[in-house]
C-alpha cells in the first residue's frame, strides 16, 4: 500500500491509483489470484470463473427477458406519446381564441427509466432540439436561464454549424440569445424546442414560475414543448398543488401514466418464470418471490427493485460449486470428452466427489415415476456417465418445470373463468391481491396445490350447461394456444376436451350431463395434480432451483444504525466472530466496562445520561472508568510478571538482598505510578476523552447546542441491556 | 406508585422509545461545571504526545488486525458485485479508510484505473475529484473545457463507456461528508454512480447516512444511455465494522475544542478557529515564544516573573485534580505591581499597564476581575506548568 503516493497524506483530497494489471486481455487470469469461493473444499480449481461465466449467461437471459417484457408493455404507450408530443406544436392542437398561446406540457408520471425511454424516442427525432434540465441546474433564475439557453445553443454547435455564433454579444442567460440562435437556422430546421425537466418535484417552484413566464413570452416564435418527469402520483397532481394559476394558465397540460404497480410486477414474474415459451436457467424459489412482494409493497414499487432482487438471488445461487452445471455439463470446455478429462484430473476430485455423493444420495421422495432411473450404484459410474446423467437430470428438471407451468397457467385460466361466472375458488386468507398472487405461485412451485385442484374440480361438477360450455371452450383455447413443443405433449388433453365439447354441443341433459360434469371435474383435478408436483423432489434440483434458501436482504435493506450501536455496545462480539471462535467459553462472559475501548465507554455513559449531557460530568465519569482500567491493567501486569518470574517464593540469586521478588514488583509499580500520575496521566485521559467525543460527534451522536455552556444534546436514546 | 412502575418494567421490555420519553419528560439534571473553564484544552502537540504515550494494552482491541483480515477475504466478492453492475456502500463502526484503500490497491487497481476520494477532507471539492479523473493519463484526451460539473461527469462516463476498455473504480471515503452532500455534488455523483463503466465503493459513518438517498434513488440500476445522463446509485450495502478509531479522518479536527469534530468540516472551520484564538484559548508554546521574541527586555522580565509566581502557586496547590483551571493561580494586580516595582521592571502603574497591554492583546496574559465591582483585577498566563517552564527555559537560553 505504501507504493501509492499520497494515500496516507491527510492533506490529499483525491489520489489516483493507475491501472496495475497487465495490458493484454488476461483479466480472467488475474481474477483467479484471489478467488472468492465460500466452498473451496468441493470446488473445481477454476470453478469461480466458470460459474461466473455461467452466471453471466443465465442472468443475461433473464434480464433480457424482463426487459423485453417491459419494453413490450411500454412500447405502444411510448409510441403514442411520442406522436402526441411531436404534433403538439401544430396549430391545429392549439385552443382557438386565447389571448396568448399556451406551452404544450406533458406530465409523465412514472419511473425515471420509463421517462428516459420516452425522451430518447422523442429527442432522437430529426427537427427536434432537446434540452435536459436537472434541479441542480436551476438554483436561481439566472442559472436556470443560462442552462436552458446554453443547452440548446451548444448542442447544435458541434453539428453542421460552420457559421460563427450569431449572438456572441448577448448575455448567456438572455432568452434573446436563444431567439437569435433559433432564427439563424433555415426555417424548418427545428420545429420544436423540447425542454425536459428531470425530477420535477425537486425544482424550486419560484424559479420555474419565472422560467415558464419568460418562455411563454417568446412562444409563437420559439416553439417550446415541456416534458415534466414526475414520480408522484397523477392525482392529487403535484403540478396543480404547487404552481399558482397564473403559471398553470401558461401551460397546456397533458398527463400520462407509465405502466406501474403490482399488475406490471406480476406480469414480469409470470412471464419470466411461469412463461410457456421461455425457460430460465435458474428457477427462483418461494422465499425470493415472497421477498419481492414484500419489498414491492412495503418499500419501493419499482421494477428496478425486482430486477435487483432477482440478480442478487442469481448471484448468491452461483456461489454453490455445483451450479457450474446449470446450463450444460461441459465445465467450460468444448466437448463432453474434454469435460470428462477435466473432471478426471486430481485437482477436480473434491468437486467430483461432492457431485458423486449428491448423485448417489437418495432423492427425498422415491416415488418419482416420471424421473428417469439413474443408476444408484455409484461404484459402476464412470465420469462420462456421471456427466450424461447430469444432462438427463437437467432435462427432467426442465420437463417438470414445463409441467408445472402448464398446470399453473391452466389453473389460472380455469379459476379466472369460474371467477367471472361468480364461483369463488380458493378465495381465502389474505385480502391483498399481491400476497394472494405470490402465495399461489409459491404453492405451485412447492407442489402444494392439491387443495386448489380439488376445489376447482368440485366447482366444475356444479356448473350449468352454458357455464360448462364456456369453461371447455376457454380450456380448449388454452391448449390450442400452447407453444408447439408443449402442444404435442398435451395433445391427449386437448382431444379429450374437444370430445367433451362436442358432447355438450349435442345437448346432454339430466343424468348424462351430471355424469359428464363429474368426469370433467375429476379429470381437471387429476390433470392438475399430475402437473403441479413441485420442484422439491427433483434430483440435484439445487443446481437449477434456488429452493428455500433465503434472500440476502441485508444487501438492499440494511440496518446501519443498529449495526453501529451494537458495535459500540458489544465490540467483543465482532472480534470474536471475526476470529472465528464463537464458542470459546472463557469469552462468553460479558466484558467489564473498563475492558471496552474508549469510545464504547463514553457511549455507555452517554446512554445512561439524560437528554442533555454536561461535557464536564461526562469527562469525569469517563476518567473514573479509565482510572479503574489503569488499576486493572497494573494488576494484570503484576500478575504477568509474577508468572514470568516463576515461583515468587524462590528469590533470584542475583537480586537476593533480603527482598522477595513480589516486593520488588510492588516497588516497581509504585515508582511507575509516580511517573504516570499527575499531569501526564491527566493529559492522557483528556486526550482520550476528546478523541472519543470527536469520534461520537463524527458519527452523529452529538448535537452541539448553544443553550447551555459546554452541554451537548443526545441524538440517540436506547436502553442498556 | 414506584412499585407499580417497577413491576411493569419486569413485564414489558423497555425500548428505545421508552428511553426517549423517560428522558424527555423530565428536565435533565446536570452539574454547573463548565468543561472549557475547568479543563485547560490540549494543544495539538500535547494531544499527539498523550496519544503516543498511550500504552498499547489500554486498547483491549489490539486485535483489529483480525477484523481487517476478515474483511479482506471478501474483496473478490466486492469486486464481483461491482462488476455485476452495483455500487457498494460500506457502513459500520470504525474507520473504513485503511480497508478500502487496501481494497483499491489490491483489488480494484488490477481491473482498471482507480481514484480514491477523501471526502472527509474539509478542503475537498467535487471539482478536485473530476479534475483528477480527467488528469488520469488515458483520459487526458477528454475535452477539458466543459463548463458545468454535470457535463464534466457526463463526459467522464461517456469516455469510460466507449473509449476505454477498462472501467473506472471510484473509492469514496465518507460519501456522507458535508462537501459531498451539496446538491451539486450529489447530482454529479449520481451521474457517475449511474454509469455502468464507473464503479463506486463508498463508505459512510454518519448514523443517519441512509437518509441521504431516497429508496428509489438508491435502487435505480445502472444503465448505459447515450443521450441523457442516467442518474442512480444502485447501492448494495455491506457491513464493514472495523472498530478502528477515525484518527486519520479527524487528523485535521481541532482537538482543543469539544466541537472540533463537527466544526472542522465545511465553512464553519475558519470562523471557529478564529474565535478560539481571540479568546486566547488555543495559546501554544510556539505562539508564546513568537510573542516574547517581539517584546522589550523589560516585558520579557515581567513575563518570567509572572511565570515564577504562577508556577510557585501551582506547586503549592494541594488539590491536584482541579489543576486544569488556571485562573485559580492568578496573581492579583497589586501583588504583581509591587513585585514589578521591587524588581525595577515598572516603577509606576502606567508603565506596567503598557507592558501588560502587549501580552493581553495577544492572549498570552488573561485578566479578570474578582469579587464584584470593588474587587481587584487578577492576571494569569493560560499555559500549563510544564509548558510555562519550557517557554521560560528557551527564553533564558536565547537571552
Amino acid at each position: 500500500m505504501a507504493n501509492v503516493a499520497g494515500l496516507n497524506d491527510p492533506n490529499q483530497t483525491v489520489i489516483c491509483i493507475p491501472y496495475a494489471g497487465r495490458d493484454d486481455e488476461q483479466e480472467e487470469a488475474l481474477l483467479s489470484e484471489s478467488l472468492y469461493s465460500p466452498h473451496q473444499s468441493r470446488d473445481l480449481p477454476d470453478g469461480f470463473e466458470l460459474r461466473m461465466e455461467v452466471y453471466r449467461a443465465a442472468w443475461q437471459d433473464c434480464l433480457d427477458r424482463v426487459q423485453s417484457i417491459i419494453e413490450a408493455l411500454n412500447a405502444p404507450k411510448i409510441q403514442q406519446l411520442a406522436e402526441e408530443v411531436l404534433s403538439a406544436s401544430s396549430p391545429s392542437q392549439a385552443v382557438a381564441n386565447l389571448p396568448y398561446p399556451e406551452i404544450p406540457t406533458f406530465c409523465l408520471h412514472g419511473p425515471p427509466a420509463y421517462f428516459e425511454d420516452v425522451t430518447r424516442e422523442i429527442v432522437d427525432t430529426p427537427n427536434v432540439a432537446g434540452c435536459h434540465l436537472h434541479p441542480s441546474d436551476c438554483s436561481n433564475i439566472t442559472a436556470a436561464m443560462k442552462s436552458l439557453v446554453s443547452n440548446f445553443v451548444n448542442s447544435s454547435d458541434t453539428q453542421a454549424n460552420s457559421k460563427k455564433r450569431p449572438a456572441a454579444s448577448l448575455a448567456s442567460y438572455d432568452i434573446n440569445t436563444l431567439r437569435a440562435w433559433y432564427n439563424h437556422f433555415d426555417e424548418g430546421t427545428y420545429t420544436q424546442l423540447m425542454v425536459i425537466f428531470h425530477q420535477f418535484e425537486q425544482f424550486d417552484s419560484a424559479v420555474l414560475n419565472d422560467l415558464f413566464y419568460i418562455c411563454s413570452l417568446t412562444l409563437p416564435e420559439l416553439p417550446f414543448v415541456f416534458i415534466l418527469s414526475l414520480s408522484s402520483p397523477p392525482t392529487p397532481s403535484y403540478l396543480h398543488a404547487i404552481y399558482p394559476r397564473d403559471t398553470l394558465a401558461l401551460l397546456r397540460v397533458k398527463k400520462t401514466v407509465a405502466p406501474h404497480g403490482w399488475p406490471l410486477a406480476k406480469r414480469i414474474l409470470e412471464d419470466t418464470f411461469f412463461s410457456l415459451d421461455f425457460e430460465p436457467n435458474i428457477m427462483i424459489g418461494a422465499p425470493t418471490l415472497e421477498y419481492i412482494v414484500d419489498y414491492f409493497t412495503r418499500y419501493n414499487e419499482s421494477i428496478d427493485a425486482i430486477l435487483t432482487v432477482l440478480q442478487l438471488t442469481y448471484m448468491k445461487h452461483f456461489d454453490e460449486p455445483l451450479t457450474v452445471l446449470a446450463r450444460d455439463s461441459l465445465l467450460g470446455t468444448d466437448s463432453l470428452a474434454e469435460a470428462e478429462q477435466k473432471l478426471s484430473e486430481p485437482a477436480s476430485f473434491p468437486f467430483l466427489d461432492s457431485l458423486l455423493t449428491r448423485m448417489s444420495f437418495p432423492s427425498p421422495q422415491p416415488d418419482l415415476s416420471s424421473q428417469p432411473e439413474i443408476r444408484d450404484d455409484w461404484s459402476v459410474m464412470t465420469v462420462a456417465s456421471l456427466l450424461t446423467s447430469v444432462d438427463t437430470l437437467r432435462e427432467s428438471f426442465q420437463a417438470r418445470l414445463r409441467d408445472i407451468k402448464v398446470g399453473y397457467r391452466l389453473l389460472d385460466v380455469v379459476i379466472g373463468v369460474l371467477g367471472e361466472m361468480g364461483h369463488a375458488v380458493g378465495k381465502k386468507g389474505k385480502t391483498d391481491v399481491e400476497r394472494n398472487d405470490v402465495e399461489f405461485m409459491c404453492r405451485v412451485i412447492r407442489g402444494r396445490c392439491a387443495k386448489d385442484s380439488k376445489n376447482v374440480g368440485a366447482v366444475v361438477k356444479e356448473l350449468s350447461l352454458t357455464e360448462a360450455k364456456e369453461l371447455l371452450s376457454s380450456m380448449h383455447k388454452f391448449f390450442q394456444d400452447l407453444p408447439s413443443h408443449l402442444k404435442r405433449k398435451e395433445e391427449k388433453a386437448r382431444v379429450k376436451i374437444v370430445s367433451w365439447n362436442s358432447q355438450l354441443q349435442r345437448g346432454k341433459e339430466g343424468r348424462e350431463f351430471v355424469a359428464l360434469l363429474e368426469t370433467i371435474g375429476d379429470w381437471v383435478t387429476t390433470y392438475l395434480d399430475e402437473r403441479l408436483k413441485g420442484l422439491e423432489e427433483c434430483r440435484l434440483r439445487d443446481i437449477w432451483y434456488t429452493g428455500s434458501s433465503p434472500f440476502p436482504s441485508e444487501l438492499i435493506n440494511p440496518a446501519p444504525r443498529a449495526t453501529i450501536m451494537s458495535a459500540l455496545l458489544h465490540p467483543h462480539e465482532y472480534i470474536r466472530s471475526a476470529s472465528g471462535n464463537g464458542e470459546t467459553s472463557q469469552h462468553q462472559q460479558t466484558p467489564k466496562l473498563w475492558e471496552l475501548p474508549d469510545t464504547s465507554i463514553l457511549f455507555r455513559r452517554y446512554l445512561e445520561g439524560g437528554k442533555m449531557i454536561n461535557v464536564y460530568d461526562w469527562y469525569e465519569s469517563f476518567a473514573v472508568v479509565l482510572e479503574s482500567q489503569r488499576n486493572e491493567m497494573r494488576r494484570k501486569r503484576q500478575k504477568g510478571r509474577q508468572g514470568d518470574g516463576g515461583d515468587p517464593s524462590t528469590p533470584s540469586p542475583s537480586k537476593n538482598k533480603g527482598k522477595g521478588k513480589a516486593r520488588e514488583v510492588d516497588d516497581e509499580v509504585v515508582s511507575e505510578d509516580e511517573g504516570e500520575d499527575g499531569v501526564e496521566w491527566r493529559m492522557q485521559v483528556q486526550a482520550r476523552f476528546i478523541r472519543g467525543l470527536h469520534e461520537l460527534d463524527y458519527m452523529g451522536f452529538i448535537k452541539h447546542t448553544g443553550r447551555k455552556a459546554d452541554h451537548v444534546l443526545k441524538t440517540v436514546f436506547d436502553v442498556l441491556d | 406508585m414506584s412499585n407499580d412502575i417497577e413491576e411493569s418494567h419486569s413485564i414489558l421490555a423497555e425500548t428505545a422509545f421508552d428511553a426517549y420519553f423517560v428522558q424527555a419528560s423530565k428536565s435533565s439534571r446536570t452539574s454547573d461545571h463548565v468543561f472549557s473553564n475547568l479543563v485547560e484544552p490540549l494543544s495539538a502537540e500535547e494531544y499527539h504526545a498523550a496519544m503516543k504515550s498511550l500504552p498499547e494494552q489500554s486498547f483491549p482491541f489490539g486485535q483489529d488486525a483480525r477484523l481487517r483480515s476478515h474483511h479482506s477475504q471478501y474483496f473478490p466478492q466486492f469486486i464481483r458485485e461491482l462488476n455485476a453492475g452495483f455500487n457498494i456502500l460500506f457502513f459500520g463502526l470504525g474507520s473504513k479508510r485503511d480497508t478500502l484503500n487496501q481494497f483499491a490497491v489490491q483489488a480494484c487497481a488490477k481491473y482498471g484505473n482507480c481514484v480514491v476520494v477523501n471526502g472527509f477532507q474539509p478542503n475537498f471539492t467535487v471539482k478536485d475529484m473530476l479534475n483528477s479523473i480527467i488528469n488520469i493519463p488515458d483520459v487526458t484526451s477528454l475535452d477539458p473545457q466543459s463548463q458545468t460539473l454535470d457535463s464534466q461527469a457526463r463526459r467522464i462516463c461517456d469516455y469510460y463507456a466507449s473509449a476505454s476498455k477498462r472501467p473506472l473504480y471510484l473509492i469514496v471515503h465518507n460519501i456522507d461528508a458535508p462537501n459531498l452532500r451539496t446538491t451539486k455534488a450529489r447530482s454529479c455523483l449520481s451521474i457517475l454512480c449511474g454509469s455502468p463503466a464507473v464503479r463506486v465503493a463508498a463508505s459512510v459513518d454518519l448514523l443517519h447516512a441512509p437518509l441521504l438517498w431516497s429508496s428509489t434513488e438508491s435502487l435505480t440500476r445502472k444503465r448505459s444511455s447515450s443521450s441523457v445522463a442516467h442518474r442512480g446509485y444502485a447501492w448494495l450495502w455491506h457491513d464493514l465494522t472495523t472498530l478502528v478509531p477515525h484518527d486519520f479522518e479527524l487528523s485535521l479536527a481541532d482537538r482543543s475544542s469539544i466541537t472540533g469534530a463537527s466544526g472542522f468540516m465545511g465553512t464553519g472551520h475558519a470562523r471557529l478557529q478564529q474565535d478560539h484564538f481571540a479568546n486566547g484559548v488555543a495559546m501554544t508554546e510556539e505562539a508564546a515564544q513568537h510573542i516574547l521574541a517581539s517584546v522589550t527586555e523589560k516585558a520579557r522580565k515581567l513575563f518570567t516573573m509572572m511565570t515564577t509566581i504562577q508556577v510557585k502557586a501551582i506547586d503549592e496547590a494541594v488539590d491536584v485534580s482541579v489543576a486544569g483551571d488556571l485562573q485559580q493561580f492568578a496573581i492579583g494586580y497589586d501583588t504583581l505591581f509591587n513585585a514589578a516595582r521591587d524588581n525595577f521592571i515598572a516603577t509606576n502603574d502606567t508603565a506596567l499597564r503598557s507592558l501588560l497591554g502587549e501580552f493581553k492583546d495577544h492572549g498570552l496574559v488573561l485578566s479578570s476581575t474578582v469579587g464584584g465591582p470593588g474587587g481587584g483585577e487578577v492576571l494569569w498566563i493560560p499555559l500549563r506548568k510544564e509548558r510555562l517552564l519550557r517557554v521560560v527555559e528557551t527564553l533564558e537560553l536565547t537571552a
